[in-house]
């Protein structure tokens, strides 16, 4: 119980269940499996760039493109099957490359040249969203090639539905790569002491760098995962999807200061904003009222993290 | 000292930024075994010194001995390879993890080396983390707590023990207790002088002259960027040291205080 309540995403899980029973009172509909594994699935995409997002808010850093990206990754990749008839692999091959290749642009403006995340990435946001239109001829493409209405709506063992798949071998494989290699060791290491980490002899500009590249690369799945259940691409594509990614993570935990978090509680936080989603919808709660409310609970959130981290500097 | 191989020797060890004589023709020893303390007013040269021989400077001229072999030092790293560890002041620990994580911080052992994708041997470094923190006698009740949750003295400690783990030649401290309590700042000191009983050499940089007196065998005294005095604890006083350290008192007039200094700069001569 002790190792429990100290998790950083312990936060998270209590605020899921809470918020779950309190849903489950409000509305006849929340409880039943179909409605949860739609939230699962709803969730899959946010919570794919929430686990890149991490990376990058582990080291003190933000990315704020992610949203810009996955549309790019995934308006050129349904531009190249549908328009171009390009093999839907070769295209998902591109998409992965396009999103490691805006990666490493971020990561080197941020990491060798100095240019703060913030900065980049704000840029990042309409540049790269931007040469989707212009890529695309600002065209939407519908019509998605096998592999993607599996991806989008396929069921493992007709029982699991696919993204909820992907983005559970996702997170499983993230979570080993942040708890048990050299690379999710430094990103919390960076976070914590950028200055020791370097005396240290990390080579802290190219872990860096890495984690943009990692966050670049979730884009481009994330971006998969959504062609799949649109059955379509284009450049409108993730609007906003960075403020429901970084909402994710910081309601998982994650300081925003860097160092401190963990990639569960980025998934709990996914999960989280979906079932609020979901929870107002079947409620019927006007969309702008969501607006208000989802912006609301981004604020408490880093509200909650500013607090916690004075505590823990008073201690 | 005169028939051993001096652990560490520094002949003429100058460095100038521009105009600005940061340390000029230093003369240096540690022999083995040996506990040194570097005393000096500030802008004395020690903070120089010290960068010089933990590499993140490189100096503009003169020579640093391992074990009476010539090397140089191009990065903190390159120093650390060849046998120095530093303890900063500003410790280089990670707040946010755990003490084996930190004690292996940079130099973790691997299952499976993949680059930066190697796979973290979690076991092998938290069995070697608690034969080092109980070699060094340092006491750390939950090895899997955060730093955080640490006092200062608690983190100098892992920060020590972690030097002394790892150091094939000597280890350096740079002000070690000027954060601490009285409480803590004794437990640091109890730590380096398990040190001394086990032959570890260790130069300290300290403005405590109680605590130089505690804890070193010799003292070097800097003045204006130059080290003008190397006195044998036994045969020294602190008014002394104050004295030497001030300029009130001659190196000159303290019998055998330049004779190291002298025997290192004959030496390079010949």
């Amino acid at each position: 119980m002790k190792y429990l309540t100290r998790q950083e995403w312990y936060g998270a899980l209590v605020a899921v269940l809470v918020l779950g029973v309190l849903l489950s009172i409000a509305s006849p509909y929340f409880l039943n499996s179909r409605n949860l594994s739609n939230i699962l699935v709803q969730a899959s995409v946010v919570a794919l760039l929430a686990g890149g997002q991490t990376f990058v808010i582990l080291t003190g850093g933000v990315d704020l493109a992610v949203g810009a990206l996955t549309a790019l990754a995934g308006a050129m990749a349904g531009y190249m099957m549908v328009k171009l008839g390009i093999d839907p692999y070769l295209a998902i091959l591109a998409a992965f490359a396009i999103g490691a290749g805006v990666g490493l642009f971020n990561g080197y403006l941020v990491a060798f040249v100095g240019i703060p995340s913030f900065i980049v990435t704000l840029g990042g946001l309409t540049l790269w969203r931007g040469l989707a239109f212009d890529a695309t001829g600002g065209f939407d493409m519908s019509g998605m090639p096998e592999p993607f209405p599996f991806i989008g709506y396929g069921e493992l063992f007709g029982l699991i539905p696919m993204p909820i798949v992907v983005m559970v071998l996702f997170y499983v494989s993230m979570s080993f790569v942040l708890s048990s290699t050299k690379l999710g060791r430094y990103v919390y290491a960076i976070g914590s002491n950028e200055m020791g980490a370097r005396q240290v002899g990390i080579n802290i500009r190219w872990y860096k760098l890495g984690v943009y590249v990692v966050s670049g690369l979730c884009c481009a799945l994330a971006a998969l995962v959504l062609i799949g259940r649109m059955d379509s691409s284009s450049g409108k594509m993730a609007q906003m999807f960075e403020l429901d990614a970084i909402a994710a993570v910081i309601l998982g935990g994650t300081s925003l200061f860097g160092g401190r978090g963990s990639i569960i509680g980025s998934l709990l936080g996914a999960i989280l904003i979906t079932m609020i989603r979901n929870g107002m919808n079947l409620l019927e709660i006007s969309q702008f009222k969501q607006m208000m409310a989802i912006g609301a609970v981004v604020i408490i959130a880093v509200w909650i993290d500013v607090i916690r981290r004075k505590r823990l500097l008073r201690k | 000292m005169s028939n051993q191989t001096p652990v560490l020797r520094i002949r003429g060890l100058t460095k100038h930024y521009g105009g600005v004589k940061a340390l000029t023709e230093a003369n240096f020893a540690l022999a083995p075994g040996e506990h040194a303390a570097i005393v000096g007013d500030n802008g004395a040269g020690k903070s120089t010194f010290v960068r010089l021989i933990t590499g993140v400077e490189q100096p503009n001229d003169g020579t640093i001995c391992i074990d009476g072999k010539e090397v140089n030092f191009d990065s903190p790293l390159d120093a650390r390879d060849q046998g120095i560890e530093t303890v900063y002041q500003t410790l280089a620990l990670a707040e946010d993890l755990d003490v084996p994580a930190n004690i292996f911080l940079g130099r973790e052992k691997v299952l499976v080396n993949l680059g930066p994708l190697s796979i973290l041997n979690h076991k092998a470094m938290r069995e070697e983390s608690v034969n080092m923190l109980a070699t060094t006698g340092v006491k750390i009740q939950d090895m899997s707590e955060t730093l955080r949750g640490m006092s200062g003295g608690q983190r100098q400690c892992v920060a020590i023990a972690r030097a002394a783990g790892f150091a094939k030649k000597m280890i350096i401290l740079d002000e070690p207790t000027a954060a601490l309590g009285i409480q803590e700042t004794a437990r640091v000191e109890e730590i380096i002088k398990g040190l001394k009983a086990r032959g570890v050499p260790l130069i300290i940089i300290s403005h405590n002259l109680r605590q130089v007196f505690d804890l070193a065998d010799r003292i070097w005294v800097f003045r204006q960027g130059r080290i003008v005095a190397s006195v044998l604890k036994k045969d020294s006083n602190p008014e002394q040291i104050v004295g030497l350290i001030t300029g009130a008192v001659s190196p000159d007039n303290v019998p055998g205080a330049t004779d190291l200094l002298t025997a290192i700069s004959v030496f390079r001569e010949t």
